[in-house]
């Protein structure tokens, strides 16, 4: 996100010529940043599976906070995740991804 | 049942030990965690942008909640410990995307006139209202739910009060003009998902409830304008109804003729369709229908689960309680697990939809473990149950609250 945001502000600079870049600038609003995200995945078979097709929307505390899950529940919503929020699973990744959650965070 | 408390300790301490285990790492830059009372519950400190240290549950998109204790400093919450809580990858706009110069807020759809309204518009051109009201997420309290249930595993923190300045719904789509086929009022921010599978979070409501004097488009909040991570520069303010309908960083009112259907209105935010919204626990609800308003809540503040009372010595409970905007009219304490209740006395009334301060003098007698439940009941008669209620999403969480003391 943080790339997303410095990329419209360069693009918006140049196309104002400079001048909203200068305007911007000033407001020392403008360059709030959020604190850095410092939760990591658990190691484990899946995890840069789960961080590819995960982790592209949210962070990992999104994971990690759940409580321990049944492999049913994150099945559920490993799918949710597919068919509701476009999260780009193909069935193959599908079972090894259900597989890392349950035994990272799950029961 | 410790529905309140929270341990701090400082968490630098165990750091190096949470990572030789190879667990997972939390804040480096978080010196303290807290605890919520249920499994897994560890949480960081953290500080965002004009909030102090708040309870991280998630960071991106960023899900803060207050801590308890902060509903013990006064009626309303302060702008830099009122809870945070996004659904999108691109959450927050950045505040130079939502810059309030160039900020413009559209009216369209089923209308006569289609706006583009500035900020500086919006303030000059309609009257100015205020109103005190409780904004609470629809799962405030999740992490309590038995058995537990996914979702973002709130404790209590995810509500907070505040006095909200801006303009009424009703005088903008006046200006508009409702066209004879107009059903609901569509409302989108700015804050927009990163994939394009992901639907954008948008809320509808009816027409009808859209032009009730009550709903506003606020700017300010607490005599403030709203802070970056409540919606500045502008959000929709529906008391007494669940956040979800709060849409912040709002920049688009759609005027519909037909019922909307996105995702946010269904199969999201819905709850069981009966008089309580629970089902037997573990099962799954035949019907369902948007969640609306508040049921109702109390608490106590002034004693944190976990603390000593001395006995004979008098102290004074305090608290607060509310509804979805009908009014409380009765909080009452029990020491004898809801045996006798003894009434407490009501704080200054700020409003039907704000929170209402209540205390009660009391002298704990005798010494050992005391259980203090608080229930509150509103204009209409509804109250709170003894036992929890359950749901699916594990929203609208209002049983009747107990802090355990001891008495020495």
């Amino acid at each position: 996100m943080k790339t997303r945001h410095s990329i419209l502000t360069l693009v918006a600079g140049l196309a104002a010529g400079g001048a909203i870049w200068t305007n911007a600038a000033d407001k020392a609003s403008d360059s709030w940043k959020l604190p850095a995200e410092e939760t990591r995945l658990k190691p484990g078979a899946g995890a840069e599976l789960v961080k590819a097709n995960c982790l592209l929307c949210h962070s990992t505390d999104y994971i990690s906070t759940q409580p321990a899950l049944t492999r049913d529940q994150w099945k559920a919503t490993v799918l949710k995740m597919q068919q509701k929020f476009g999260a780009p699973f193909n069935a193959e990744k599908m079972d090894p991804v259900v597989d890392y959650l349950v035994k990272s965070y799950g029961k | 049942m410790r529905s309140n408390q929270t341990l701090s300790r400082r968490h630098f301490l165990v750091r190096g030990a949470v990572l030789a285990a190879g667990l997972p790492a939390l804040s480096s830059l978080a010196e303290d965690t807290v605890t919520l009372p249920f499994e897994n519950g560890e949480r960081p400190l953290v500080t965002y942008p004009q909030k102090r240290p708040l309870i991280r549950l998630t960071s991106r998109p960023p899900q803060l909640e207050t801590p308890f204790s902060v509903f013990n400093e006064g009626v309303l919450t302060p702008n830099d410990a009122f809870f945070v809580r996004y659904h999108l990858a691109g959450s927050p706009p950045s505040m130079e995307q939502l810059g309030a110069d160039k900020f413009r807020l559209n009216i369209k759809g089923a209308v006569t006139t289609p706006l583009t309204l500035s900020l500086d518009e919006l303030k000059k051109d309609f009257e100015q209202a205020e109103v005190v009201a409780v904004n609470q997420c629809s799962g405030n309290s999740r992490g309590f739910f038995k058995p537990r249930v996914q979702g973002g595993q709130s404790a209590n923190g995810a509500m907070g009060n505040a006095k909200w300045k801006g303009v009424r719904l009703k005088d903008v789509l006046a200006k508009a003009g409702l066209a004879a086929t107009a059903k609901q009022a569509v409302f989108n921010g700015m804050d927009k998902p990163l994939l394009p599978g992901t639907p954008d979070f948008v809320k509808a409501i009816d027409v009808d409830q859209a032009i009730e004097p009550d709903l506003l488009l606020a700017y300010e909040m607490n005599g403030e304008p709203l802070p970056w991570l409540n919606g500045f520069p502008l959000r929709l303010v529906v008391p007494g109804h669940y956040g979800t309908y709060w849409i912040k960083h709002l920049n688009e009112i759609q005027i519909t003729a037909d019922q909307f259907k996105g995702f946010w209105m269904d199969p999201a935010y819905r709850i069981p369709d009966d008089a309580c919204a629970a089902i037997e626990p573990g099962t799954k609800p035949k019907h369902t229908i948007p969640i609306t308003r508040f049921n109702v809540r109390s608490f106590l503040t002034s004693v944190v689960d976990g603390a000593t009372l001395k006995s004979g010595r008098p102290v004074t409970l305090r608290g607060i309680a509310f509804d979805g905007g009908y009014g409380i009219t009765e909080v009452a304490v029990s020491d004898d697990n809801g045996r006798t209740w003894r009434g407490a006395d009501l704080g200054k009334d700020l409003g039907k939809y704000s929170f209402r301060e209540w205390t009660l003098p009391f002298t704990p007698t005798r010494a050992g473990q005391l259980s203090l439940r608080v229930r509150a009941t509103n204009r209409l008669g509804q109250s709170q149950p003894m036992e929890p209620l359950w749901n699916p999403s594990g929203y609208m969480r209002n049983v009747v609250e107990t802090t355990t003391v001891t008495v020495a």
